[in-house]
């Protein structure tokens, strides 16, 4: 994704502060918010910021129901927009998440996640919106579901977030944890032509000619911003191709199919994994985010005690990379997978496991990180 | 696969250059450095995640290592623990957080006594002497940092700084004018001078108390210990 390097600014920065900076990188200017530990960073970083870019709006709303609002706003008038939270915030946001998949708009939602249910542990890391992310809003819907693990992938991923958001017109869910956001480390600062960015497309023909939701090729239909002269009705009720509510049969499934396949027929660019020393692998670890981190280390250190361990990073979480787990889980004796909830994703994996080998999990829930020997012991 | 992650290796790896560098002070750039783990602790309020974010981001920037500096902290504003990690190595860093320290800088009676289990055998001890008035051995580096801080610098404030300084000196891959390029970056104008005589105060007060910045260990001692205490699958820190 990157192209040559030229020479860039170094930073010492949080993960939540390169969050910032790859949203900005990918053309981000709108942000509404409400501040939650321990997202608070984006939240701050964008109103130093964000008056400093074009047309650049930061607004502090009055919860989080309002900032998914005003970002869906913002969006259908044409900007990329994006908010950010942490659990509880992330529970109110959830019915318009919903809007936001039904009407086709593209956001970036980075959910910062902490310990515990509720309010549960404000300051300490968890992974337990894994299956919420994917499920949170009712209804058959495609979403995104993004994960990074250090503060370069922070900008790598919020960029990602923001391409896919704009190349599938769909809202997608950044879920980093509090390890991830508050750690710092050295970056090198995104300069213009880092990145391929992408920006939706928008309608060519004559504005009388135009049905918002109609069939295209790819199955996502141009999107113009509100006001620009296209007749463009928004409505989160099942709609038709002009975008008005309907009931018919006919009109309701060739919707949801298409709002599916959009999705469905992209996974390969859209499944980002990371294999480390997978190719010979006897036992493997799947893991994403902090965890992650924990498993890089345990795996070189059961490499070094001769057992043939590899490493399954997942970037995307949603659509489940099940191509890239699937053959793992066929050429390996033993899979584990970490991660800081009761076992979330743990649960994919042995969906799409259907007896092929031992899948064994790594919990924790007491607000601490999966150490690297908690791992190896489980590997080695 | 040489494993510079690893702790053990790590270690190694550091003696190796320290037997090569002869132990020198304070001229650390492009010195090797496998893995090495610091932990600043107090209460919040002290500017204990301050001050790693400066440590961090002198390390990164001027000297050019990788650093990863992790915070951990209550709901508090005020009161209750506080700490901040850094990890410090020449190669890219896996693991984020610390599991056996090199370095425990320990602002209250409170950190000292919770942390110090986490130290390395010959790890060093950077107590708060006045806070800290038991410390859990006798092995320990202390200078009364709140107590300069509030008569030398005139800002019970800079107290965060006052250890900084004493940590530039002691670290030997450190320079001080990197930290000092640090401090000038990340604070604020009204409060840049003040933070700076803390900082040339710590590190002065250092030099006259402690004698030598921190030689790491000699392979020959060690050896033992070492195979002992960091068998890799006894790690359990509960980090």
């Amino acid at each position: 994704m990157t192209a040559p390097r030229k020479k860039h600014r170094e930073a010492f920065l949080l993960g939540n502060e390169a969050v910032v900076e790859g949203a900005l990188a990918a053309g981000c200017s709108f942000y509404a918010g409400y501040p939650i530990t321990p997202s608070t960073e984006i939240m701050e970083c964008m109103a130093k910021r964000l008056p400093h870019v074009p047309d650049g709006v930061f607004l502090q709303m009055e919860d989080e129901i309002a900032s998914m609002g005003a970002v869906i706003g913002a969006s259908l008038a044409g900007r990329k927009a994006m908010t950010a939270t942490s659990g509880p915030g992330f529970s109110l946001m959830q019915e318009q998440i919903g809007y936001a998949a039904m009407t086709e708009t593209p956001l970036v939602l980075v959910n910062v996640m902490r310990g515990g249910a509720s309010t549960g542990l404000p300051t300490s890391p968890g992974q337990g919106d894994v299956q919420q992310a994917r499920w949170g809003t009712h209804g058959d819907h495609p979403i995104i579901v993004l994960s990074a693990a250090d503060v370069p992938e922070c900008v790598e991923m919020t960029v990602t977030a923001f391409n896919f958001a704009e190349k599938y017109r769909t809202p997608v869910i950044l879920l980093l944890d509090e390890i991830t956001a508050h750690t710092r480390e050295k970056i090198d600062l995104p300069e213009p032509g880092d990145f391929e960015i992408f920006s939706r497309l928008t309608p060519t023909m004559p504005p009388e000619w135009y049905k918002p939701f109609e069939e295209t090729m790819r199955g996502v239909p141009p999107m113009p911003p509100i006001g620009s002269g296209y007749r463009f009705h928004v409505t989160g009720l099942t709609h038709d191709a002009l975008g008005f509510p309907t009931s018919r049969p006919e009109e309701v499934r060739a919707l949801t199919e298409r709002q599916f396949r959009k999705i469905d027929r992209f996974f390969e660019d859209i499944q980002l994994v990371e294999h480390v020393g997978t190719a010979d692998a006897e036992v493997v670890v799947i893991a994403y985010g902090c965890v992650a981190r924990s498993a890089r280390l345990a795996v070189r250190q059961a490499r070094e005690a001769g057992v043939r361990a590899g490493l399954l990073v997942l970037k995307t979480l949603y659509p489940f990379p099940r191509r890239h787990v699937e053959p793992l889980l066929r050429s390996c004796r033993l899979a584990v997978v970490p991660e800081l909830n009761m076992g979330q994703l743990s649960r994919e994996v042995k969906r799409v496991n259907e007896g092929h080998t031992v899948v064994r999990t790594i919990n924790r829930i007491d607000g601490q990180i999966i150490t690297p020997s908690q791992i190896l012991k489980e590997i080695a | 696969m040489s494993g510079a992650d690893s702790r053990d290796s790590a270690a190694k790896g550091a003696m190796a250059e320290r037997n090569g560098n002869g132990g020198g002070n304070g001229n650390g750039n492009g010195q090797t450095l496998a893995r090495y783990e610091i932990r600043l602790s107090g209460l919040g309020g002290q500017g204990i995640l301050t001050m790693g974010k400066l440590l961090g981001q002198a390390l990164a920037l001027g000297h050019g290592y990788y650093v990863t500096q992790t915070q951990s902290y209550g709901p508090e504003a005020r009161g209750g623990a506080s700490r901040s990690d850094l990890v410090v190595s020449s190669e890219p860093i896996s693991y984020p957080k610390t599991e056996y320290l090199d370095l425990l800088v320990a602002l209250s009676q409170e950190a000292a006594a919770s942390y110090y289990s986490y130290l390395k055998p010959r790890g060093t001890l950077l107590v708060d002497s006045e806070l800290v008035r038991q410390s859990p051995t006798n092995v320990f580096l202390g200078l009364p940092f709140t107590r300069l801080a509030r008569e030398k610098v005139g800002v019970a404030q800079a107290t965060n700084v006052v250890a900084l300084g004493a940590v530039a000196y002691l670290l030997p891959f450190a320079r001080i004018e990197a930290m000092r390029k640090s401090l000038k970056t990340a604070l604020p104008e009204k409060i840049r001078d003040a933070n700076v005589k803390a900082l040339n105060l710590g590190y002065q007060e250092a030099k006259k108390h402690f004698g030598q910045p921190i030689t790491l260990p000699d392979p020959a001692g060690e050896g033992e210990s070492n195979g002992v205490r960091m068998d890799l699958t006894d790690i359990m820190a509960e980090d």
